[in-house]
């Protein structure tokens, strides 16, 4: 249906498979990211933001990633499709595989073949996210027909109705003849998980996909992302501070603060016993419903300036358990108790996991 | 409890839709705020939950006479402010304030922090001297560095601006604040921050709030009382703990069960399940819905426990047990 799909593109083939991770060796994984390094260069120093960040998704995952403003969340998710405005951005180091491509590697020419089609992606502003002189229905159909001439008039406008059908509109003809600005948010949202999904994605990457919509709106539009999911075995890469969110769809969390994964494990574990004290702050800083407190936990200070990190960890002024050796040494990454890997000296006695 | 220090008295807000460029002409209206009718008690946090559309906002802008009701009116310790002109209206400014969702926008970005926050006591007549003293004052009580107050907004960050958003509505020792989403522009750690010092403020300054949010998390977390709005109108309204464990209305049960929590679960789910089948889609359009005809229940359409009754005539809010009201024909 889409050419270029699966065919290895010859001088950007992988060399070698030397960097294989533990978990890697049972199942492929649909995106490989190892040792990514995006850092921004500006007048007032290098910002560091995504520092040595390495994980995989899978076939059947959805993966988390967990974090504040500045955590370097949402670089990570656009890294992975060379989506970083270069300069003041730049990849420093790192690879990330799809298959037996290196995305990183890739001309623009060749990334158009990725963007959208193999990697697509979903934004926390559904309206913005729309042109707003153009149908619902008529974006759609020039999505379809960018990737793929080869479908007729007719046959490109069933494929963009059946979309609309997918994602839960119950009247797509007549919804699709409305512009961004006569539906609602919730509804904006749907139409662009459709446009994702116009191309058959081995990925979806969600960016803080309902952050902007009240509660009854999210669920529905929660249980839309799951059933995509479910149903077209469609793995997805969520980046959100919302632990709720996380909660509802996660099976895997990554936690991250100053551009490093502080913590990474099953979403299960993660949330009902944390192990890093940021991972605890956070959840703790959260107001529980059913456990009430009279005052709420929080954490003090703000987050570090990304160009001018500690020396140490880039924790240790916020946090509770705090050690001599933090402030002067970077914790290595261990495998906690509970089946989580995290990055804090207080593990130090586990195995290291790697670098 | 102690006096009402805000009586709301059958409050009524319409906004008129038109159509056409050059000669408008008037096709609808939107019911924003429909015959409400509450007090706010001196010192307590009343919170105010609904769905986007569901006119939260625009009744925080009516208590503050910021925009003029078509019906009802507003008293603040017993005097009526709606309606009046601006300079009658002066006088009470200084009794009510409000805080913003977004912090950096809601300041001035060509004025330095402190002529943000001076500005309101410069206007009741203070001089420059004193007004900035007591600029320097406050930035110590919101936890800012009194050093910085020469900086402008942009020099810093978004929980950082929302202390100087405070600081703002405090200068002029209002009694009266109106929180409009002041926590979700915020990060979760920053937003743990604010909430507990508007709590410590609120006790401080025995100030009065009104907290309108989306999340209710964050609302059952500050509020004494919370009350419940769905197209304009209160379906329920009752003492935060109870409205939570015991809801009365269908749709702040159905409202509670889309909230998702961290203890997992999957109601949320159900929600989105049975909102779906009752072919509710189109009423993620609040306001579309708003702008329809109105008789009979409000909820009628998205209620899974209706009755006859329901289709034909309108509920009134009525107090099932003390302190606790519900709209609806088959409460409690």
């Amino acid at each position: 249906m889409l050419p270029m799909r699966n065919e290895p593109l010859g001088q950007e083939a992988r060399a070698g498979n030397s960097s294989l991770s533990p978990s890697r060796t049972t199942e492929a994984p649909v995106l490989a990211v190892q040792n990514l390094r995006t850092y921004f260069f500006t007048p007032s120093g290098v910002v560091k933001a995504v520092d040595d960040v390495s994980f995989n998704v899978y076939r059947d995952d959805i993966l988390a990633i967990v974090g504040e403003s500045g955590s370097g969340k949402s670089v990570t998710a656009l890294s992975t499709m060379k989506l970083v405005p270069v300069p003041p951005g730049r990849y420093v180091s790192g690879e990330v595989w799809m298959d037996e491509v290196n995305i990183l590697s890739l001309s623009d020419r060749r990334l158009q073949e990725v963007r959208g089609a193999r990697i697509s992606m979903i934004f926390q502003n559904p309206r913005a996210a729309l042109n707003p002189s153009f149908t619902l229905l008529r974006q759609l159909t020039e999505t379809i027909r960018h990737h793929d001439r080869s479908f007729s008039r007719q046959e490109v406008e069933t494929r963009a109705l059946d979309l609309l059908r997918e994602v839960g509109v119950t009247d797509p003809a007549q919804m699709g003849a409305s512009y961004p600005h006569q539906v609602s948010s919730g509804m904006c949202q749907r139409v662009g998980l459709a446009l994702s999904m116009a191309c058959n994605p081995e990925l979806l990457i969600a960016d803080e996909p309902t952050t902007m919509l009240d509660a009854g709106v999210q669920a529905k539009i929660l249980l839309t992302l799951k059933r995509a999911h479910s149903e077209r075995h469609l793995p997805i890469m969520l980046i959100t501070h919302d632990f709720g969110v996380v909660r509802a769809l996660a099976k895997r969390i990554i936690v991250m603060y100053a551009g490093m994964i502080q913590e990474e494990g099953p979403a299960e574990a993660i949330i009902t016993n944390p192990q890093h004290p940021y991972t605890k702050a956070l959840i703790l800083s959260v107001p529980n419903p059913v456990n009430p407190v009279r005052r709420l936990f929080q954490i003090a200070g703000q987050p570090p300036d990304l160009s001018h990190l500690p020396a140490g960890c880039s924790f240790a002024d916020r946090c509770g358990a705090v050690m001599e050796m933090c402030r002067n040494e970077k914790p290595g990454f261990y495998r906690s108790p509970t089946g989580s890997n995290v990055r804090c000296h207080l593990f130090a006695s586990s195995s290291e996991v790697r670098q | 409890m102690s006096e009402p220090l805000i009586q709301v008295r059958k409050l009524r807000k319409a906004f008129p839709i038109t159509k056409g460029l050059l000669l408008p002409h008037l096709i609808g209206k939107i019911v924003a705020i429909d015959n409400v009718s509450f007090d706010i008690v001196q010192g307590e946090t009343l919170g105010c939950v609904g769905g986007s559309g569901s006119g939260k906002s625009t009744l925080g802008r009516l208590i503050l006479n910021l925009i003029p009701p078509d019906f009802g009116d507003v008293s603040l310790d017993g005097a009526v402010i709606s309606n009046l002109p601006p300079k009658k209206m002066f006088p009470y400014r200084r009794d009510l304030q409000m805080i913003f969702q977004d912090p950096l926008q809601s300041l001035n970005p060509r004025r330095t922090v402190a002529e943000n926050v001076a500005r309101p006591l410069l206007n009741f007549g203070a001089s420059q001297m004193d007004a900035f003293e007591r600029v320097r004052e406050l930035f110590d009580v919101v936890g800012l560095d009194p050093g910085h107050v020469n900086r402008y907004p942009h020099e810093f960050s978004g929980g950082q601006c929302q202390r100087i958003g405070i600081a703002r509505a405090l200068v002029s020792n209002p009694r009266f604040i109106f929180l409009d989403e002041p926590v979700s522009a915020l990060d979760v750690s920053i937003q743990a921050q604010i909430l507990n010092l508007l709590e410590d403020l609120q006790e401080k300054f025995n100030l009065t709030y009104l907290f309108v949010a989306n999340d209710l998390k964050v609302v059952k977390h500050i509020s004494d009382r919370t009350m419940i709005l769905y197209q304009g109108l209160i379906v329920e309204l009752g003492r935060s703990e109870e409205v939570y464990k015991e809801p009365q209305h269908p749709f702040t049960r159905a409202f509670l069960e889309a909230v998702l929590h961290m203890g997992g679960g999957d109601s949320w789910q159900r929600a989105a399940m049975r909102s779906e089948n009752l072919g509710d889609l189109a009423r993620e359009d609040a306001t579309a819905a708003a702008a329809a005809e109105r008789s009979g229940c409000i909820y009628y359409a998205a209620c899974t426990d209706r009755s006859n009754i329901c289709q034909s005539s309108s509920p009134e809010l009525h107090e099932i047990r003390p302190g606790h009201y519900v709209a609806c024909h088959l409460g409690g």
